[in-house]
């Protein structure tokens, strides 16, 4: 062969070698984009749903603050006074879908006269009657977070999602609303009004924003309580921290609280079977109205299959360049004038 | 001939078998009320009942929980339980209110009582507490909450709350009385850090009072002796599987509570079976599960007694009808009086 033919072939080997290597380079690099893409397109949509579920659950604090507020301004508390603030307020609140599902007065000792244990009225949405009374003997709600808590912490809350066992036999989270009235001209405690909303109505509200691609989509209390999961027995049973813990991966757990407590949205990259997926991302976002945080899963199956076949076919176009490269090598090669030929002619 | 004589045999062995005692009896139902909601806290129970170890004695253990603010006392009287599960403290005012209450085993040989503060408001002796705010389980747990201000002249407002792990997080009390095979794990599993938090164990404060025991009125105990000793070990031998093989019984704990309704916890439930295996066991004590051990009684009446929460100490034999010794205990049970 001659120095041109010798020289020819490493020319194409490297151009061969180096057409692959860029085309796994970029198909990379787009693998890489679209995962960013698809990132920061499930960040804005998990913000999106946060907002929506951040508006029904304002709405429905609404309802308790207006009518701790109510009580508080009334001339004179009375039973029935109370009873017909209830009523009044879940007709308007069911007029409004709010998914109330009931709502309570609960009062402490002698804020009504003669009332030296402390009533409570319930009145539940789907009952037309008459709001229930409980005596605290009987109930006793003094005992319950939903009551205790807003009335140390003296500001409205969310409670801990709870059994309820006595009234609804359901899974349900209280917004409760401490309110005051004057006795004897000092500013006093008189007791809560609260909305209950069932942790079902919650979740069915959430449903209806589903995102295709979140693969689920469930709310993580206050302490870090799931309250649905994939994995039904983890549901209201296991919290965000005991996972991380059971899975080794407690920086997970710390970054997550560290997040929420901050106000901030984040993501958490599942590198191991949790929740339903082998790999994914786990999006948060904080929900500002009860301290709670929305969780959405993206599962990378998809992705992974997506960018796998972006990388075969930069491959194969690489390959085939390539093969088509070195035909037609060969075939000038074979054209080019030989060693052998120029001693043929010498002889001749 | 070979076949009718092995069927004779077959015959007659089936024959004997329904000639002895119990064979086709119907099995004694029991009536055990646990002073808490299913959980790893009854397991010695719930494996005996599992493995067949109250069925060889001829009876069969219904457990149920009974409410927070239940009467023990008007429980037992009114028949609804045949024996209850409540702590020493507990067990020894109930025999106060009325002598028939007795002691016929002692499960838990320790204390688990905690009081748990955050590390930041620091709060590390036990005087620090002195006019802070503390959260309580109602019932039982006030009653030893109470004890413990009595006994340290403290004087601290009291929570009395259901969610004490809850209204702990939220930040409303200082201190927080709880179990520390319970409530306190549901602190780690709401994200707080072991080293976010102090915990005072009442065990190493000179209140160990020990938990768990079974009472039940003094009549029924006399109808059957035997009956009642076999009980308690049968329970006992209920707790050495539980320890023994987490695994299942906490397959076990699972059914029970899907049965029951109530919520499985997997990591609280591992996490209680553990801390409970010290509790019960208590190597270091040398005190046996099953016996109510007699220096723990003394220090439990005494301190009720000073207190003025009961009126008078009890005798140690009226109040226990237990084995008294470990060494006694596993061998043949006492005759029926």
């Amino acid at each position: 062969m001659n120095k041109r033919r010798i020289f020819i072939f490493p020319a194409m080997l490297v151009i061969g070698v180096a057409v692959a290597g860029g085309a796994a380079f970029f198909s990379i690099q787009a693998s890489n984009e679209l995962y960013a893409y698809q990132d920061q397109k499930n960040l804005e949509n998990s913000v999106r749903i946060s907002i929506y579920l951040n508006q029904r659950l304002q709405m429905v604090e609404d309802v308790a603050e207006a009518n701790g507020r109510a009580l508080e301004n009334m001339p004179v508390l009375t039973r029935e006074a109370i009873t017909e603030r209830l009523e009044q307020s879940l007709r308007h609140a069911a007029g409004r879908e709010l998914g109330i599902y009931a709502m309570a007065v609960a009062l402490e000792p002698d804020i009504l006269p003669g009332d030296s244990e402390g009533t409570m009225f319930f009145a539940r949405s789907s009952k037309r009657d008459e709001p229930a009374i409980y005596k605290n003997g009987e109930y006793h709600y003094f005992n319950f977070p939903w009551y205790c808590v807003p009335k140390y912490l003296k500001q409205t809350i969310w409670s801990e999602p709870y059994f309820d066992s006595g009234a609804g036999e359901m899974l349900m989270t209280t917004c409760s609303m401490p309110f005051y009235r004057l006795v004897d001209g000092q500013k006093q405690f008189a007791g809560v009004a609260t909305a209950d909303i069932t942790l079902t109505q919650l979740q069915r509200f959430l449903n209806t924003r589903q995102e295709h691609n979140f693969k689920y989509m469930f709310m993580v209390s206050k302490f870090g309580r799931l309250l649905s999961s994939p994995d039904i027995s983890k549901a209201m049973t296991e919290t965000i921290y005991s996972i991380a813990y059971d899975r080794n991966k407690v920086k997970m757990g710390e970054q997550f609280r560290r997040d929420i407590e901050a106000g901030v949205s984040g993501v958490i990259r599942i590198e191991y079977p949790v929740l339903g997926v082998r790999k994914g991302n786990l999006y948060y976002v904080p929900l500002a109205a009860n301290e709670w945080s929305l969780v959405m899963i993206h599962d990378l199956k998809t992705h992974q299959q997506y960018t796998r076949n972006i990388t075969f076919l930069s491959i194969f176009v690489g390959l085939g360049f390539f093969g088509v490269l070195m035909t037609v090598t060969i075939l000038v090669s074979r054209r080019l004038p030989g060693k052998n030929t120029k001693k043929k002619v010498r002889v001749t | 001939m070979g076949i009718l004589k092995k069927f004779l045999v077959a015959a007659a062995l089936l024959f004997c078998c329904r000639m002895l005692p119990g064979a086709d009896e119907p099995l004694r139902k029991i009536v055990l009320l646990t002073s808490w909601q299913q959980q790893a806290q009854f397991a010695g129970f719930y494996m005996a009942q599992e493995l067949g170890f109250y069925r060889d004695l001829g009876a069969t253990l219904e457990i149920r929980h009974r409410g927070i603010h239940d009467d023990p006392v008007k429980l037992l009287e009114s028949g609804q339980a045949d024996v209850i599960v409540a702590s020493l403290a507990e067990g020894i005012t109930l025999h106060d209110r009325n002598p028939d209450v007795i002691n016929i085993g002692q499960m838990f040989q320790q204390s688990s009582a905690v009081i748990v503060t955050r590390a930041e408001k620091g709060i590390r002796r036990i005087e620090d507490l002195n006019g802070k705010r503390m959260a309580v389980c109602p019932g039982n747990f006030s009653f030893r909450a109470e004890l413990f201000c009595k006994e340290y002249g403290l004087n601290m407002e009291i929570i009395h709350t259901m969610n004490v792990d809850e209204v702990f997080l939220w930040g409303i009390a200082d201190a927080a009385f709880m179990m520390h095979y319970h409530e306190y794990v549901l602190l780690l599993m709401s994200g707080m850090k072991p080293k976010d938090l102090n915990v005072l164990y009442l065990k190493d404060s000179g209140m160990d009072l020990p938990d768990d025991g079974i009472y039940c009125l003094k009549g029924r105990f006399n109808q059957s002796r035997s009956f009642w000793y076999k009980f308690n070990l049968a329970t006992v031998r209920g707790w050495q599987q539980a320890l023994e093989e987490e695994t299942r019984t906490l397959a076990v704990i699972r059914n029970v509570c899907a049965s029951a309704g109530v919520p499985f916890s997997l990591p609280l439930q591992r996490w209680m079976i553990r801390q409970l295996n010290d509790t019960i066991q208590t190597p270091q004590l040398e005190r046996t599960a099953g016996v109510l051990d007699k220096e723990s009684f003394d220090e439990t009446a005494g301190l009720l007694f000073k207190h003025g929460l009961i009126r008078k100490i009890p005798e140690y034999r009226e109040f226990y009808r237990g084995p008294l010794s470990t060494k006694k205990f596993r061998q043949e049970p006492p005759d029926n009086e």
